[in-house]
């Protein structure tokens, strides 16, 4: 046995978790934070990443059977898939969570993302609202480093600067919006989490072209950096340990977390709060596996939509060749997108889009320049006129990747597949999953716009993915709400059930937006730590 | 998939010049195979690495491409040994090739793409220019990349 005690025990060591225990070890608060995968080290992963035949997402990273997670490129692994449709979605175990190898874009949500319902009659109304959360928001884009254009507030009303300037757009960008001058489509620069200059320790970014799945000079924003700080500032981080149970006590209070680890030790973490910020899919998973006498359905499951309402962006994928060179290849994977396709009347009808341009030619859809030569020996080119022929055809690569709103829906779940367990006896999720009509006429209207854009390009060859794709963005598997009676969590991430657990990251979102999600995650883990700090204050 | 394992690395990638060890009493095939591989890929035999092309030799050897490997290597047309030749020129530009337990890679800066591509670099790796991204590329060109 080996037991952790600590004022705040939090599960979990990615965006929301490490931001959190910042927060809360800069108040002199003693935080413990609790972490399935191992550390990672940045200059190793990177020689995994090089020698990796796939250079998927998770290529880099360690996998091992007490800290296992999903693959890109087998969505049966791991996940349990109960359809009609599949969870694409992945995540990591590793101290720094998912962020390592995120993209770095960080939108925030337009003011009429909190109303869908009010607004548009579709999925439901957050508790909150745009001006409760702006000022988290700009505290959260300090906090993360985003570069951004501070004339240009994208539909999302600004109380104050980006941190610092904007990453430049890719000349591929600019091609993009001279070509669509005289449309209703605006090419704008992306607000990223990613160092346009030195910052805080930081190198600007250098162009690797490698965000996903691993920046190699961390110009990138990863969740290390408020992880560092938080250890410095005296928070304890146990790595390699899994949170296995979540005992609640009297009073309704959690009086415990039980953990254990690959060399067979187990323990018990004690505090007076605890956080679990394990992603969408783990923390509903400890959640409904912590079935007791006091807690029959699982832990903060007495509304039974602990799971429910599961959402990602299902994306519409679609490339072709234009005609003239756009030089891809080069710079951060994405440095612009169309955001004025996220809102309007439409919205009643259909998903939202947000189009994201991508700066690696075909690199997502196909594999990209590197298969390209193979492809083309087939086709019975050789020599000089083949190696011609693969600069050519890269150099005109362009690849459009549309996000789209899914609505909540109680049957998109993430429930415990009993049949099958981890080494420490969790059952594996099972997840039950469908992409409805509204995402769908999305994904339609996004392969008409593509069309559009790629014909202004005069493009040749242009494919559309005939399936979504998933976003990465995990959602909505512990909303928040304030009936408690049909959500999981209140307005400050607090479980209706237990006055002392909350639950931090994208599992809150009661709707989803067409915004990839890390942002809102990190200004919704701020206003828990405020409200932390105020349960903790005597 | 099995490449993705850490352990993996050791395996292969670490040991760039394992393949090439076997082919070391073997230099008129390795020869004969710069040859080829320079008259597939449009790249000069001079600037191919006869590492790496000891490498590539073995692993379509132990695939069982050998008879039609011999073909080429004799000089004789492509035309009937496609599938090989395309396979050469796969592995030459993308680093990787084909095994029994799926692909496997065996160099990934070095792939002939990134110098086919010489506006670009190969993905991990600094620009040499600041925001380099953000204008069309200087200096493309026959000759900006060796």
């Amino acid at each position: 046995m080996s037991d952790i005690t600590a004022d705040v025990i939090v599960v979990g060591s990615g965006f929301a978790g490490a931001l959190l225990s910042d927060r809360l070890a800069g108040q002199g608060i003693r935080t413990a934070i609790l972490e399935a995968g191992p550390r990672v080290n940045r200059a190793g992963a990177f020689e995994t990443y090089l020698g990796a035949a796939a250079k998927t997402p998770e290529s880099p990273y360690e996998r091992s059977p007490e800290a296992d997670f999903p693959m890109s490129e087998n969505p049966d692994h791991w996940y349990r898939q109960s359809g009609p449709d599949k969870f694409k979605s992945t995540y990591l175990k590793a101290v720094g969570g998912t962020s390592w190898h995120w993209l770095g874009t960080s939108v925030r949500f337009l003011p009429s993302d909190f109303r869908l319902q009010s607004r548009f009659g579709r999925g439901t109304d957050w508790p909150i609202g745009y001006d409760e959360i702006e000022p988290l928001y700009l505290a959260a884009e300090r906090e993360l480093g985003v570069a951004g254009d501070s004339a240009d507030d994208l539909g999302s009303p600004r109380s104050g600067p980006f941190p610092m300037p904007p990453i430049p757009p890719s000349w591929l960008d600019g091609v993009c919006e001279r070509a669509l001058a005289d449309t209703p489509w605006r090419v704008r620069p992306t607000p990223q989490a990613r160092n346009s200059q030195a910052h805080q320790g930081r190198p600007a970014c250098c162009g690797s072209a490698s965000c996903i799945p691993i920046c190699p000079v961390a110009a990138k924003y990863d969740a290390t950096v408020h992880l560092r700080r938080a250890e410095a500032q005296g928070a304890a981080l146990y790595e390699q340990t899994t949170a296995t149970f979540v005992e609640a006590g009297e009073d309704a209070r959690v009086a415990a977390i039980r953990f254990s680890r690959p060399d067979g030790s187990h323990g018990v973490a004690r505090g007076q709060v605890y956080v679990l910020a394990a992603n969408a899919v783990e923390t509903p998973r400890l959640l409904l596996h912590s079935r007791s006498e006091r807690t029959p359905h699982g832990v903060a499951n007495v509304s039974d939509q602990v799971g429910r309402n599961l959402m990602d962006h299902p994306i519409q994928l679609s490339w072709a060749l234009a005609e003239d060179p756009v030089w891809p290849y080069r710079g951060p994977l994405s440095t612009s997108a169309i955001e004025n396709t996220r809102d309007g009347p439409f919205r009643r009808e259909r998903s939202a889009l947000r189009i994201e341009i991508g700066n690696n030619g075909w690199t997502w859809p196909t594999g990209g320049a590197a298969t390209l030569a193979g492809e083309l020996a087939r086709r019975g080119l050789r020599g000089k006129p083949l190696r011609a022929a693969v600069a050519d055809h890269a150099a005109r690569e362009v690849r459009l990747a549309s996000l789209t709103e899914q609505l909540p829906e109680p049957e998109n779940r993430v429930m415990l597949d009993e049949r099958e367990r981890d080494p420490y006896g969790i059952p594996l999720p099972q997840m039950r999953y469908r992409v409805g009509a509204y995402s769908r006429a999305g994904l339609t209207e996004a392969r008409r716009i593509h069309d559009r854009i790629f014909a202004r390009l005069n493009a040749s060859e242009t494919h559309h993915r005939d399936t979504y794709q998933g976003a990465g963005h995990i959602l909505g598997t512990a909303r928040m709400g304030d009936d408690p009676r049909r959500s999981v969590v209140d307005r400050d991430l607090r479980c209706h059930d237990h006055p002392n657990l909350f639950l931090v990251g994208g599992g809150a979102f009661p709707t989803g937006s067409t915004a990839n999600p890390t942002l809102t995650i990190a200004a919704l883990a701020l206003r828990a730590a405020g409200a932390i700090m105020a349960t903790l204050s005597p | 998939m099995r490449a993705t394992r850490r352990g993996f690395i050791g395996g292969v990638w670490a040991l760039p010049a394992l393949g090439f060890g076997s082919w070391a009493g073997a230099g008129d095939a390795l020869e004969r195979f710069l040859a080829l591989s320079a008259r597939l890929t449009g790249f000069p035999a001079a600037t191919l690495d006869p590492a790496l092309a000891g490498d590539l030799l073995d692993a379509l050897k132990a695939e069982g491409e050998g008879a039609g490997l011999e073909d080429l290597l004799d000089g004789t047309a492509d035309g009937a040994h496609g599938g090989v030749a395309a396979q050469i020129i796969a592995a030459w530009y993308s680093g990787t090739h084909p095994t029994a337990e799926g692909p496997a890679a065996r160099a990934f800066r070095e792939a002939l793409v990134w110098r086919a591509l010489e506006f670009a670099h190969a993905p991990g790796y600094c620009s040499t220019e600041l925001n380099d991204w953000s204008r069309p590329p200087s200096g493309v060109g026959a000759d900006a990349k060796p």
